[in-house]
C-alpha cells in the first residue's frame, strides 16, 4: 500500500518552510518545483522489519520455551487441579500347597476412619456425639467403646483411625447404620452422629488355615510387604508391580470423554509350595501335642520326599497365627526348624556308620566289643545306660545306639585319630552339615561344624556320636533322605514353582544332586536302621508301623542352653524313613528340653515319627513292598 | 489519468454479478439448518449416552465390588470349614477317630484275611 514509487507521496515542501499539510490536501497537491528527497523510506522500512523480526523472534523463543522446553512443567501445573492420579495396587499373589489349596491369600479390606471434627457439638448438633458413635461402633468393630470415644473426641483432629483391615461386611454394617441416621437427621428428629465415618480401602493378607505352616509362610507387615518367612523371601515375586491411572476429573468423578492414561498394575505371581497341607497339619498336631505333654521348650517335625527332596511338611511348636501377629509371642515368630542350630546326638551316628561302611572298614556283622567305660583323651566315655561288656555287631552298635561302639568303629577310618577325623569330617560335609540347606530361607542357620584341626581333644570323639557339632532340623532330615535315596543327596526344596498371569506353572529350578555314599552302602545302612526299630533290642520300637518296614534312629543329646551356653537338659529326636526297602518319605522329629516324663528320643519322638509317617504314607498312598525284613544280627557270642 | 480510472472501473464492473441469482435460496438455508440441527442433536445424544454409560459403569463397578466381597467372604467360610483342624473336630463330633495303621489284603490268599505283615487288625473305631 505504501508504494514508495508513487509520485504523490512526495513531500511538496521542505519541512523548514512551514507546517505539514493535512492529509486531505496532500492528494491533489502537485509538486510545483523540482523533487527534494528528504528521506528515503528504505532504511525506515528496514528498521521496522528488523524490529518486527526481533519481536517475532522473541515470540518464537517464548513459544518454544512454553511449548517445548518447559512444556512438562506447565502441563503439570495445568493438570494439577484437573487431572487425578491414582495408584492401582497390584494384587499380592497367593501361596498354595502342592495341590493348589490356598495357604495365604489376599482379600479386600477397609480401614475405618473418622473425622472427629464432624462429631464436635457445633458440627453434629449433639452434645455427646463421640460417645454415641463409639457405643454404636464398638460392637461392630469388636473394640472397647471407651477407647473409640477417646479417639473420636480428640480436639482439633480431623483424622482418627478406628480399626484396621476390616472386612467389607463390617463396612456394609456401618453404611447401613449411617443411612438410618442420615434419614433421621433429615427428619430433624436426631443428630447424625455417624457422619464423619469413612473407609479407606486396603487389601488384607489372609491365612485361611491360621497357624498351619505359619513358620514357613511368615507374615506380612503393615505396609503389605513380606515381614518374615517365604513372604519376605519371595516378596518380589508375590507383590507384583503397582500401576497408575491418570484421568481428568470434575468434582471427584472422571470426565467421560477425556483421555485417560493408564499403566495397569502387574499382579504378583502365585507361588506353589512343596508342602502338603494335610501332612503339614498332621505333623503340626503331633508335635504340638508332644511338646505340651513333655513340657518342652519347642519341637520341630520335617517330612521330606526322599526322591525329589521336596519338603512335604515343616512344622514347629509352638507356632503362631500370622493373621494376628500382634498377639503372637515374638520369640515364636520365626521358623525354628531352620533357624535353630542344635547338637543332633545319636541320629548323627548314621553318618559315622556311613563313613565306616563306605570306606570298607567294616560290615554290619563286624564284631565290636563294647566295654562299660572307654577312656579317650581326658574323659571316660559311657553309653546312655550302664551295662556289662556288650558283644555287639556293628549293626547292634547302631541299634543299641552305643557311643563307645561308634567311637571304636570310627577309629578304623584312619591309621591315626587325626586321619580318622579328616575322613569323618569329609563325610559330614558331604551330608550337608555346616552348609546352608539351599532353601535360602531368611534367618536360616547353616549349623556349626568346625574344621578337624580345631576340634578339641574330647570333641574329636564326641563328634562321632553327634555332640560337638550342630545342625538344623532340615539338615538332619536331609541326611536320612540321602540314605533313603540310595546315597544321593537331593537338596531340599520348598517351592515347586510360580504361576504367573497365564496360570501356567513355571517350575522351580531342579535341586542339586550329589552322591554322598554308594548305593550299596545306603542299602546296608537302611537295613541296619531297620534293626533300630524292628529289633527287640533296638531303641526305636515305638516307631513301628504295622505292615511297613521302617528304618529309623533315635537321638538323645545333651542340649546347649541358649542362655548360658552350657549343657543343660536334652534334645530328644528321631529320624527315619519308610518303606525301608523302597523309601518314599523321610521324617525327622526333635523336641527341645523335654522336662516332663521321659527325655529319650525313642520315647518322646518315636510316637510323633510314627504318627506323621503313618499319615504321610496313607496320604501319598504308598504301599508296603511286602518283602520280609532282613533282620541282621545285633549281638554275637564271644568266642564265636 | 481519469480515463484510466474509468477503464479500470469498467473492467471491474464485469466481475460483479449482474442482477439477482437464479438459484433458489430456501433449500440451501434449509440444508444448513438441518445439518446444524442434526449435528447438535447427535452431539446431545452422544453426550447423553456417554453419561448413561458412565452411570452404568459406576453401577456395574459397585456390583462387581459387592460380588467380589461376597465371593471372598464365602471363600473364607469354605476355607474355615475345610481347614484340617475344623474337619478333624467335626469328624470327632460324628464319632470318627484317626484310622491308624492301614491293613492290606493279599489277593493271592483267601479273600478276607489280612496280609501277613499287619500284626493285628485296625483299631476298632470309637475306642
Amino acid at each position: 500500500m505504501t508504494d514508495p514509487q508513487q509520485p504523490h507521496r512526495r513531500n511538496p515542501r521542505p519541512p523548514a518552510a512551514g507546517a505539514r499539510p493535512c492529509p486531505g490536501t496532500r492528494h491533489p497537491a502537485k509538486p510545483r518545483q523540482g523533487f527534494i528527497r528528504l528521506g528515503s523510506p528504505r532504511p525506515r522500512l528496514r528498521m521496522i522489519s528488523l524490529a518486527l523480526t526481533l519481536v517475532m523472534l522473541a515470540f518464537v523463543v517464548r513459544l518454544l520455551q512454553v511449548q517445548a522446553v518447559d512444556a512438562e512443567a506447565y502441563a503439570a501445573k495445568a493438570g494439577h487441579g484437573r487431572l487425578a492420579t491414582h495408584t492401582l495396587a497390584a494384587e499380592r499373589g497367593e501361596i498354595t500347597d502342592r495341590r493348589g489349596i490356598a495357604l495365604a491369600t489376599t482379600v479386600d479390606a477397609y480401614d475405618i476412619i473418622a473425622d472427629p471434627f464432624l462429631l464436635t457439638p457445633e458440627q453434629s448438633g449433639a452434645k455427646d456425639a463421640p460417645q454415641q458413635a463409639a457405643a454404636l461402633l464398638a460392637p461392630i468393630l469388636d473394640k472397647d467403646a471407651g477407647q473409640l470415644e477417646e479417639k473420636l473426641s480428640v480436639p482439633g483432629s480431623r483424622y482418627a483411625l478406628l480399626a484396621r483391615r476390616q472386612s467389607p461386611q463390617v463396612w456394609n454394617q456401618i453404611k447401613d447404620l449411617q443411612r438410618t441416621f442420615a434419614g433421621k437427621a433429615a427428619d430433624g428428629s436426631e443428630a447424625n452422629v455417624l457422619a464423619g465415618i469413612v473407609q479407606e480401602s486396603h487389601s488384607k493378607r489372609v491365612y485361611p488355615n491360621k497357624d498351619l505352616a505359619a513358620g514357613i509362610l511368615g507374615f506380612v507387615n503393615a505396609e503389605g510387604r513380606g515381614g518374615g518367612g517365604l513372604e519376605a523371601q519371595l516378596d518380589k515375586k508375590l507383590s507384583g508391580r503397582d500401576g497408575k491411572i491418570t484421568y481428568a476429573q470434575s468434582a471427584g468423578r472422571q470426565v467421560p470423554t477425556s483421555a485417560t492414561r493408564e499403566f495397569p498394575a502387574v499382579p504378583g505371581s502365585d507361588v506353589e509350595l512343596t508342602i502338603d497341607r494335610d501332612i503339614q497339619w498332621a505333623a503340626q498336631e503331633a508335635i504340638s501335642r508332644q511338646v505340651q505333654e513333655s513340657a518342652a521348650d519347642r519341637g520341630y517335625v520335617i517330612a521330606q520326599d526322599t526322591r525329589t527332596g521336596e519338603i512335604l511338611a515343616m512344622a514347629n511348636a509352638p507356632g503362631f497365627d500370622p493373621n494376628d501377629i500382634s498377639a503372637a509371642d515374638s520369640g515364636s515368630l520365626g521358623n525354628p526348624a531352620l533357624q535353630d542350630a542344635f547338637e543332633p546326638g545319636s541320629t548323627s551316628k548314621v553318618m559315622s556308620m556311613a563313613a565306616v561302611l563306605e570306606e570298607g572298614k567294616a560290615t554290619p556283622e563286624t564284631h565290636v566289643t563294647v566295654p562299660n567305660r572307654l577312656h579317650r583323651a581326658d574323659r571316660l566315655f559311657a553309653d546312655d545306660v550302664d551295662h556289662d561288656t556288650w558283644y555287639l555287631t556293628l549293626n547292634g552298635v547302631l541299634a543299641k545306639s552305643s557311643n563307645i561302639g561308634t567311637i571304636l568303629a570310627v577309629e578304623q577310618l584312619g591309621r591315626t585319630q587325626r586321619q580318622a577325623d579328616d575322613v569323618l569330617h569329609s563325610y559330614l560335609r558331604k551330608f550337608g552339615i555346616g552348609k546352608p540347606t539351599g532353601l535360602g530361607f531368611p534367618g536360616e542357620t547353616p549349623g556349626i561344624l568346625a574344621h578337624p584341626r580345631d576340634w578339641s581333644s574330647s570333641q574329636r570323639f564326641t563328634v562321632r556320636f553327634g555332640q560337638g557339632l550342630s545342625l538344623n532340623a532340615v539338615q538332619a532330615a536331609s541326611v536320612y533322605s540321602t540314605i533313603a535315596n540310595g546315597g544321593v543327596r537331593v537338596a531340599p526344596t520348598l517351592v515347586r514353582g510360580t504361576r504367573g498371569a497365564g496360570g501356567k506353572l513355571v517350575p522351580a529350578p531342579e535341586p542339586e544332586r550329589t552322591r554322598v555314599v554308594g548305593a550299596k552302602t545306603a542299602k546296608t545302612l537302611a537295613t541296619m536302621l531297620e534293626s533300630v526299630v524292628d529289633d527287640e533290642a533296638g531303641t526305636g520300637s515305638k516307631a513301628r508301623i504295622p505292615g511297613y518296614r521302617v528304618a529309623g534312629k533315635t537321638g538323645t543329646s545333651n542340649r546347649v542352653d541358649p542362655d548360658t551356653g552350657r549343657y543343660k537338659g536334652y534334645t530328644a529326636s528321631f529320624a527315619g524313613f519308610a518303606p525301608a526297602d523302597k523309601p518314599r518319605i523321610a521324617v525327622y522329629c526333635a523336641v527341645q528340653n523335654p522336662t516332663r516324663g521321659s527325655y529319650f528320643g525313642g520315647q518322646v519322638c518315636g510316637p510323633v515319627f510314627k504318627e506323621v509317617m503313618e499319615f504321610s504314607l496313607k496320604t501319598l498312598q504308598v504301599p508296603p513292598t511286602g518283602r520280609p525284613p532282613a533282620r541282621l544280627p545285633v549281638t554275637f557270642r564271644p568266642g564265636e | 489519468m481519469k480515463r484510466t480510472v474509468r477503464g479500470r472501473a469498467a473492467r471491474l464492473a464485469h466481475l460483479l454479478p449482474n442482477g439477482t441469482s437464479t438459484a433458489a435460496r430456501t433449500p440451501f438455508v434449509l440444508l444448513v439448518v438441518l445439518l446444524l440441527g442434526g449435528g447438535l442433536i447427535t452431539l446431545l445424544l452422544l453426550n447423553a449416552s456417554l453419561n448413561q454409560g458412565s452411570f452404568q459403569l459406576n453401577k456395574l463397578r459397585k456390583q462387581t465390588t459387592g460380588l467380589t466381597d461376597e465371593e471372598q467372604a464365602l471363600q473364607q467360610d469354605i476355607d474355615g470349614y475345610s481347614a484340617p483342624d475344623a474337619l478333624e473336630r467335626r469328624a470327632r463330633e460324628l464319632g470318627m477317630v484317626p484310622g491308624g495303621s492301614p491293613v492290606f489284603l493279599d489277593p493271592n490268599r483267601t479273600a478276607g484275611t489280612a496280609s501277613g505283615h499287619s500284626r493285628k487288625p485296625a483299631q476298632t473305631p470309637g475306642r
